[in-house]
């Protein structure tokens, strides 16, 4: 009987405690993101203008001002990060001309919410665009339970569109 | 005689309980609204009750840049007396790069900007080769980092990195702080131990009294049970 207990308690412990879940390395989804041969790192930053719109979308200021990313052609890779509600998920997002191509949860750190790392949630986000107010054009659904972390995706996608979409003017 | 004796008891539990019901409702309300009030991000900065709560001042360990000191409180970063947003561990280093103030905290790299801003924050998952123990300038004034197997260099933009084949170099060790300054960093953090959050949830169950405080609120608990059985009880009396 006792060990019954044990083995319930022990069971329950990964719900009760923080772990950070890699599912994938950074390092690892950017060599994806260019079929083993990325470019190297540029750097970017957040400064006048862009700081600002990036502050409306995440409704405080970035956790630091300078961001690097992988760019190729048309293509950009970002590695972003954002709190759902007390730690930083991390994020891959692939942008490709003016539409996302891939979404990945790398790092989840958060209690609960860790659905968002399923495909059927992030495949939402492939083609998704920047519309009027820096929104995505497109609707994404919801997961019950896991609203914090859904909402910061969906921040970290339109961050990584902004992103994507200043850089490809700079270089116009 | 019994009606009246449960009456007299009713009315003066009740009066009792009175106290005990609007503490409860008021820091009720306010844990249900605890988010929306933002309770868990404002600070009491109260002598008396960090006595209350034992309290006592975290240490300061402090290194020295050209210009400024870089120090740590508890799970605070400080450049001088100006928190750095953000949690951090294990100050490690903290010397001054062509590009910021560099830092080794949770064994990763902070750059600060001389505000105190952080502008970059690289870790093994975003760019570093490996943990980082500490950090030194090169006779050049390039950023050295020592790393759990090797010594690395890197560019101004941190972007690079290689193995470190220069002459030895002196890596940042802590050093005696100001005094003044110390005593402003260590107010600063004892400000930030106690939350709104923490004083409505602890008043409400009591604990802000120790487990005395715990007995009362249970105590108080029993009494309102009671005051509302006496109270259907007398009312189903009256109607007979």
């Amino acid at each position: 009987m006792k060990q019954f207990f044990l083995l319930i308690l022990f069971s329950t412990l990964p719900f009760s405690v923080y772990a950070d879940s890699v599912y994938l390395q950074p390092e690892e989804f950017i060599s994806q993101s260019f079929a083993g041969e990325p470019p190297s790192p540029s750097v970017m930053y957040l400064k006048g203008s862009l700081r600002t719109q990036i502050k409306s979308i995440l409704g405080h200021n970035y956790s630091k001002i300078r961001i690097r990313y992988w760019m190729k052609g048309e293509r950009s890779v970002w590695i972003l990060e954002e709190i759902g509600k007390e730690r930083p998920i991390t994020t891959g997002i692939v942008v490709n001309g003016e539409g996302i191509e891939r979404v990945k949860i790398l790092i989840f750190r958060e209690s609960r919410g860790w659905e968002v790392r399923h495909d059927f949630f992030t495949d939402q986000y492939t083609q998704a665009g920047l519309g009027s107010d820096h929104e995505l054009d497109t609707q994404i659904d919801n997961i019950t339970g896991a609203t914090l972390s859904v909402r910061a995706v969906n921040k970290l996608t339109r961050m990584a569109l902004l992103l994507h979409q200043h850089v490809a003017d700079s270089r116009a | 005689m019994r009606f009246q004796s449960l009456h007299f008891w009713h009315r003066y539990l009740g009066l009792t309980a009175a106290l005990f019901v609007i503490l409860l409702a008021l820091t009720g309300l306010l844990v249900q609204h605890a988010d929306q009030l933002e309770l868990d991000q404002h600070y009491l900065a109260n002598h008396l009750l960090n006595r209350i709560y034992g309290i006592e001042p975290d240490s300061v360990v402090s290194f020295a840049t050209v210009n400024d000191w870089v120090s740590q409180c508890g799970e605070t970063l400080y450049l001088e007396d100006r928190p750095v947003l953000g949690e951090y561990h294990d100050l490690q280093g903290a010397v001054e790069t062509m590009t910021g103030i560099a830092v080794a905290v949770d064994h990763a790299l902070l750059l600060l900007t001389p505000e105190g801003e952080v502008l970059d924050h690289l870790t093994t998952d975003n760019g570093l080769p490996e943990r980082i123990l500490g950090l030194a300038n090169s006779a050049d004034n390039s950023l050295v980092v020592r790393g759990l197997n090797t010594y690395w260099e890197t560019d101004d933009e941190l972007l690079h990195w290689a193995p470190y084949t220069g002459p030895h170099p002196v890596w940042a060790a802590p050093s005696k702080i100001p005094l003044d300054l110390h005593r402003n960093i260590q107010q600063h953090n004892l400000n930030q131990e106690i939350s709104w959050e923490r004083l409505v949830l602890d008043l409400h169950s009591g604990r802000l009294f120790g487990q005395y405080g715990v007995y009362l609120m249970d105590i108080s608990a029993i009494a309102m049970l009671l005051l509302a059985m006496s109270g259907v009880w007398l009312w189903l009396q009256r109607r007979v």
